[in-house]
């Protein structure tokens, strides 16, 4: 046999590698650190921004709209606040077409939702369909007036969803009047005067449970109001929120605008969220035909994906996803031309025994795959540590989460939703894997230069080069 | 030990039959030295047959390592012809270049330029690894040659770990492993002691003697020249003497 078959070429390689990196052992520490470390940062980082987003995407999902949302088409124009100006255009244009907010409602809601459950439940879909409704309007009590945003509720299903009644928290008392603070209760079904107010809003119109308060609202244009009592007080995500929120039941809002069993949104919570596009096709199907049901001839109906009903968060999500993975690719080719620096120099300084290498028949092809091997080793062993380390330096993040609540304060609004102040980071193997995998491919990149230079070398002029060792 | 190795009973053949193993013709080699060229070699004519034992002596910048260097393909000729077994060298490429050093020459290095990162066993191998040789013939190969140079003991130490002289008898086990048809020793005594150069002498010669492989060195070492069977002195990149001895 006169040369060496790839097997062969693999082997020997291997060996000439490995035996190299454990020779300059405070090379390989220094170069296999700096992907190790770099690696569990990237695999950390990815954690918790896929920690973030998931609690985002949950938060605005079942708060704000569900992973499907049947609503008016005015409304998703109203929610692109991304996109007002060409809103306002449009609007200018044609005011006339234009619903307000109160008269963006779907009848026969119950039925809708009933048939929504029972095709998907045909489909074998899981899912939980569910009504809500908004009044803005002011929110007045013997000291005061409060611009204020009345949430229409299920109270039966919402705690299904939501996290509402896990907010309540005791009422204080009002000023001057000593004593304990009052028990919060979450509102009944067919309770249509009962109101539960956020933490501040309670607290600026000095109320505590059992108090009556008036809400006025414009509604057919005219200024109506109704009395509510007082049945809890909330603790909310941020000041805003609970300066500004309450919570009434269905039955309630119905009530204030002398209708029946009308929503302004259905939304649809799916137990399988990789069955939406299935779901969606049959909310779409749905919807066209609730459509011919409505009196309102002007309420366009439309079925959105929670992508659509909260394009904010989507494109923050998404946009934020670019960003980091550019800031990620960046850091990486700062380590990988650390690496192929240090390639470089331990090829320049090994130009001598590669010289003697090459007097001995090895080709210079392979010489420069040595240097790829040896970057290759480098990175598989440097990227494994780094991917324990990782994962290692996550898992506290993921099983505790990490309280953000001194750097965003009581609650940072993103996409039109209030972030929680403590995140938990999610386990994220398709991160790990581009992560490592990266690694693994940039150690690579960077020795194909010094690879490249080598094979161009003589042998003559290899072993005349500098060795240090 | 001649009969487990076909290749030696060759070469033993080729030695019996004197075929020339080097041709050089008019060969001219010059460096570029800023805007001048230093000519190393100004027409060498030479040929060396099979089994010869010769050295190339004379002063520094003499022409003797430019000379072993194009014999042994790792530089190429400005002028001239090289053959080896008949075979011309200006016509190969790097590949066919790495192929003929591989299969048909050996290197002894002045300083040795074993691989740092095997032990002695292994670099006595590395040439059989490169060639794709089984890994029990490779074994049996490099104890038999390690043994020879009377390192069989030392075999697992790293280069670091041998003195000066155990390294060139590395270095010979090394060039003998693929048995080449054609040694070539630069200087192979001048950083050992008398003894050791002495002994290391003894050693190629038993070498050259009992396998047939031709050896040409270029030295100072007068010990070297004394165990010549043949020696060319070179001055100014020219033969200006080439004595056999019987």
């Amino acid at each position: 046999m006169d040369s060496l078959d790839l097997k062969q070429s693999i082997k020997l390689l291997f060996k000439l590698a490995i035996r190299q990196l454990k020779r300059d052992k405070r090379r390989t520490l220094i170069t296999g650190s700096a992907i190790s470390l770099g690696l569990a940062l990237f695999i950390f980082s990815d954690h918790i921004q896929q920690g973030s987003y998931q609690s985002l995407i949950k938060v605005g999902i079942s708060t704000q709209a569900g992973h499907i949302v049947i609503q008016a088409q005015e409304h998703k124009d109203e929610q692109k606040i991304h996109d007002r100006q060409k809103l306002s255009k449009k609007l200018s244009k044609k005011p006339s077409r234009k619903l307000n907010q109160l008269d963006q409602r779907i009848e026969k809601v119950t039925e809708l939702q009933m048939s929504l459950e029972q095709a998907l439940s045909h489909a074998k879909i899981s899912g939980l369909s569910l009504a809500r409704a908004e009044i803005g309007g002011l929110l007045h009590s013997p000291v005061g007036g409060a611009r204020t945003r009345l949430l229409a509720i299920d109270p039966q299903l919402e705690p299904k969803v939501s996290d509402w009644h896990k907010r309540l928290v005791p009422a204080k008392l009002p000023q001057g009047e000593k004593g304990e603070p009052i028990k919060s209760h979450w509102l009944k079904q067919d309770d249509d005067r009962g109101i539960l107010l956020g933490q501040k809003l309670a607290e600026r119109l000095d109320l505590t449970v059992g108090d009556k308060v008036v809400f006025s609202y414009s509604y057919q244009q005219e200024n109506q109001s109704r009395l509510f009592r007082v049945r809890g007080v909330l603790k909310l995500s941020s000041e805003d929120q609970e300066a500004s929120t309450a919570l009434i039941t269905l039955n309630a809002y119905n009530s204030s605008l002398n209708t029946q069993d009308q929503a302004q949104k259905v939304s649809i919570h799916l137990e399988q969220i990789d069955l939406l596009p299935q779901a969606l096709a049959i909310s779409h199907k749905l919807v066209k035909a609730h459509q011919a049901k409505q009196t309102n001839a002007r309420l366009k109906l439309e079925s959105l994906s929670w992508q659509e009903a909260l394009p904010a968060l989507y494109q923050f999500t998404l946009k934020d996803r670019q960003t980091s993975l550019a800031i990620f690719l960046i850091m990486g080719i700062m380590i990988a031309i650390g690496v192929l620096n240090t390639v470089a120099m331990s090829a320049l300084e090994r130009q001598r025994y590669f010289g003697v290498m090459m007097a001995l028949g090895l080709s210079p092809k392979l010489m420069g795959a040595l240097l790829v091997v040896e970057a290759f080793v480098l990175g598989i062993f440097a990227s494994m540590i780094g991917l324990v380390l990782g994962i290692l330096v996550s898992w506290p993040a993921v099983e505790y989460g990490l309280d953000l609540s001194e750097m965003v304060g009581e609650g940072m609004e993103v996409g039109g939703v209030v972030m929680e102040t403590t995140i938990h980071a999610v386990w994220h193997p398709e991160g790990l894997l581009l992560f490592t995998s990266a690694s693994i491919i940039l150690s690579l990149l960077a020795s194909l230069w010094p690879a490249w230079r080598t094979t161009h070398l003589s042998a003559l002029d290899a072993m005349r080069g500098p060795d240090t060792q | 030990m001649s009969n487990s190795h076909p290749q030696v009973s060759e070469q033993h053949e080729v030695t019996s039959t004197h075929e020339t193993i080097v041709h050089i013709q008019d060969l001219k080699k010059a460096y570029t030295q800023g805007q001048s060229k230093v000519w190393a070699l100004r027409g060498v004519d030479l040929e060396i047959k099979a089994g010869e034992f010769t050295a190339f002596m004379g002063p520094s910048g003499s022409g003797k390592t430019t000379l072993l260097n194009m014999i042994g393909a790792l530089d190429r000729p400005s002028e001239g012809i090289v053959k080896i077994n008949g075979r011309s060298l200006g016509e190969m490429s790097d590949t066919e270049r790495a192929e003929l050093r591989r299969n048909k020459v050996g290197f002894i290095f002045q300083s040795y330029n074993l691989l740092p990162v095997l032990t002695a066993y292994e670099n006595a191998e590395f040439v059989l690894m490169v060639r794709g040789v089984p890994e029990a013939e490779r074994k049996a190969k490099v104890m038999e040659l390690l043994t020879a140079v009377g390192l069989g003991e030392l075999a697992h130490r790293r280069p670091n770990e041998l003195s000066g002289g155990q390294q060139q008898r590395v270095a010979i086990a090394r060039a003998m492993a693929g048995e080449p048809a054609l040694i070539l020793a630069d200087e192979p005594t001048a950083n050992l002691d008398s003894q050791t150069g002495a002994s290391l002498i003894a050693l190629m010669r038993k070498l050259n003697q009992e396998r047939g492989i031709t050896f040409i060195f270029s030295t100072h070492d007068p010990q070297v020249i004394k165990a010549a069977k043949r020696v060319i002195r070179l001055v100014d990149g020219q033969i200006a003497a080439d004595e056999s001895k019987t």
